[in-house]
């Protein structure tokens, strides 16, 4: 379905902090419920992800936590210099994709106001993707077409599971032209997995992995998995 | 006897200025069209009119005759000839289609009228004796800007274009299918009669009522979806009686009150007839081109169309402002590259070139984009961003990084939410 503006405002992102919420104010021509709810929608993020959860970190985590507290206070920079993050751990639920997406929202959070409807950030889920691109040859879908594209040029785009399925030589052949396009471009990305350097030569190949583990910040997440504590 | 009268001055002054500066062609000299064409073929050969040996030599039995008449007279006295020879066959013609059509008769002769009033004494401006005249429109437009002006309703846009110019004024707007091009013009109407302009619409597609409902969705924000409908709006009929009190007219024909389409001699008929202060085409290709030869291809049509229409809005100085589609190459979707450009619209060059402005636009995210494109009177390329709820009709303008009027609104736009809190 082609983007279509719908005001909710029990759905709004700023619903327990706005100023101008329970007022007169709070209505369809809000400026920034508009804008965000283009980012938002247009970005791929689920619904149920778009609001953020709080996240407390394993003892082990700490650091790595505050780092990316601080990669998130300057996200504008971050992603005006072209800058990638790779995030990654060897186990799971410990709070990866959360802060991929943390970053991501944070980022439209500083943009939405004169940004004018454009995207600027997606959130990919890559073996999801894949499977999308192998369908693709046989049925055409719009939307996924237009994701696609978007891919090309949005400021940020968040790679999350990158490396988590086995890639054939057509997977690994259009991951790198995405994400060679973008380098060249100088656009942001993060990528989040589950393998350390040696094991990324292994599943993505010298060339790819140059890509995304040389280019980028390496953060890695120590801490048990936390999903349902 | 004119006729002769102009050659005999013309070989006797030995220049040709007065048939080049008024314009006079072979068609004038009924009687002399030989005589009239050596002259001028002699002229373009040599570089000078033939004496009066030369010529002879060529018309032996052409009078020589003294002219002491003004130059003036010989042109008004060729052209009120000129025109009645024009006339008799057009005349003619309207006599004949009276006998079976009245409505035919009269459109041919509509139709006709601008070709046969073209036919007149050329006269310039003088930008130096004139110029307490233009020093006048320059106080009006300070003073009072609603006699030179029609303000377009989006203040952003008056910022840019100042407004619609009363006369010399097609104001073309260009948008690919389903972007809401219709309510855009339909909006700009609407701002025109509020401020008590007589206001004229043709649509080529839409009944009158749903067009009215339109109207009433824009003027006081109802919901068109349960206008449509049926459904109950609250002081939905306070606002109708309201309105029905009002003086100035706001017009709308569709092709079924014409009985076809729409041709500019038709519209010229409704401007005259209501007196009408700014015109709306909705859109050139749903009108007829009146000078429209057998298989003359549709864009020769439409440069005829936007040609003629510029021509009544200069004759009743009055704006027109119309609607045309965007080509397939001109659909864009992706939020990266805009409104469709020049290039992108139908059948393009000629209705651009015909248009004093074009504006193009596009549906993006909640809002709606809006750029200027052509602009004789100012500066180009600026876009403009709007919160649009079609439903109801509400326009509020969004500031945007870079946009050509307010992009330093931005910051202030971001101070307004005070949070202290931060969601993510």
């Amino acid at each position: 379905m082609p983007y279509e503006y719908q005001f909710r405002r029990e759905l709004c992102w700023y619903i327990q902090v706005c100023n101008k919420a329970r007022t007169d104010e709070c209505y369809p021509g809000c400026i920034r419920y508009m804008e965000m709810d283009y980012l938002m929608q247009t970005s791929g993020i689920p619904r149920n992800k778009q609001y953020a959860i709080k996240l407390t970190p394993s003892v082990e985590d700490v650091h790595s936590f505050e780092f990316l507290q601080s990669i998130k206070e300057d996200i504008v920079n971050f992603v005006r210099n072209g800058e990638s993050l790779y995030l990654y751990s060897e186990n799971f639920g410990n709070g990866k994709t959360s802060w991929a997406l943390k970053l991501l929202q944070k980022y439209f959070d500083e943009v939405w106001c004169g940004n004018g409807f454009k995207s600027r950030g997606v959130f990919i889920h890559v073996p999801t993707f894949l499977t999308k691109i192998r369908e693709g040859i046989s049925k055409k879908d719009v939307e996924f077409e237009e994701l696609k594209e978007r891919l090309l040029y949005v400021d940020l785009v968040v790679w999350d599971d990158i490396a988590a399925t086995r890639l054939t030589d057509f997977d690994h052949s259009n991951l790198l032209t995405y994400i060679d396009t973008r380098k060249l471009k100088g656009l942001s990305n993060i990528y989040t997995g589950n393998l350390n350097e040696q094991q990324m030569v292994e599943a993505l190949g010298n060339r790819l992995k140059s890509r995304v583990w040389n280019d980028s910040v390496i953060v890695q997440l120590l801490g048990e998995d936390r999903r349902g504590t | 006897m004119v006729e002769l009268q102009i050659l005999n001055k013309v070989l006797k002054e030995g220049n040709l200025s007065l048939i080049v500066s008024n314009g006079l062609t072979a068609d004038y000299f009924i009687n002399y069209k030989e005589e009239f064409e050596y002259i001028l073929n002699h002229y373009n050969r040599y570089g000078n009119v033939p004496d009066k040996e030369t010529f002879l030599s060529k018309f032996q039995d052409f009078s020589l005759i003294d002219v002491t008449e003004s130059d003036r007279y010989l042109i008004e006295t060729i052209s009120e000839e000129y025109l009645y020879y024009k006339s008799v066959p057009v005349v003619n013609k309207i006599a004949e289609l009276l006998k079976t059509d009245a409505n035919s008769a009269v459109e041919y002769m509509l139709s006709k009228i601008p070709e046969l009033t073209s036919s007149r004494l050329i006269e310039g401006v003088d930008l130096v004796k004139d110029a307490k005249l233009r020093f006048q429109a320059y106080k009006d437009r300070s003073t009072k800007p609603e006699t030179s002006v029609i303000r377009t309703g989006f203040a952003e846009l008056d910022e840019i274009l100042f407004g619609w110019e009363m006369g010399e004024e097609l104001v073309t707007i260009v948008g690919r299918t389903n972007q809401g091009k219709s309510w855009l013009l339909l909006e700009f109407l609407k701002s025109a009669w509020k401020q008590n302009k007589r206001v004229g619409l043709y649509s080529g597609e839409m009944s009158a009522n749903k067009i009215g409902f339109r109207f009433d969705s824009l003027m006081n924000h109802f919901s068109n979806t349960n206008l449509v409908r049926g459904i109950d709006e609250p002081e939905y009929e306070d606002f109708i009686n309201w309105l029905s009190s009002r003086e100035n007219s706001f017009i709308v024909v569709t092709q079924k009150e014409l009985g076809g389409r729409a041709t500019v001699s038709k519209i010229n008929s409704l401007i005259e007839k209501y007196e009408l202060d700014i015109f709306g085409i909705d859109q050139y290709s749903l009108m007829a081109d009146e000078r429209c030869s057998k298989g003359d291809p549709l864009r020769l049509q439409l440069a005829h169309i936007t040609e003629d229409l510029f021509k009544t809005s200069t004759r009743y100085r009055i704006p027109i402002l119309g609607l045309v589609q965007a080509n397939r190459s001109g659909a864009k979707y992706k939020d990266e590259e805009g409104t469709p450009e020049l290039e992108h619209v139908k059948e393009s060059d000629d209705i651009t070139h015909n248009s004093s402005r074009v504006l193009s636009m596009r549906q993006t995210g909640a809002g709606l984009e809006l750029s200027i494109k052509k602009n004789r009177e100012g500066r180009v390329g600026d876009t403009l961003t709007y919160f649009w709820d079609i439903d109801r009709g509400q326009f509020k303008y969004i500031p945007v990084h870079g946009d050509a009027v307010h992009g330093q609104k931005v910051e202030q736009v971001k101070k307004e939410f005070k949070d202290g809190a931060d969601v993510f």
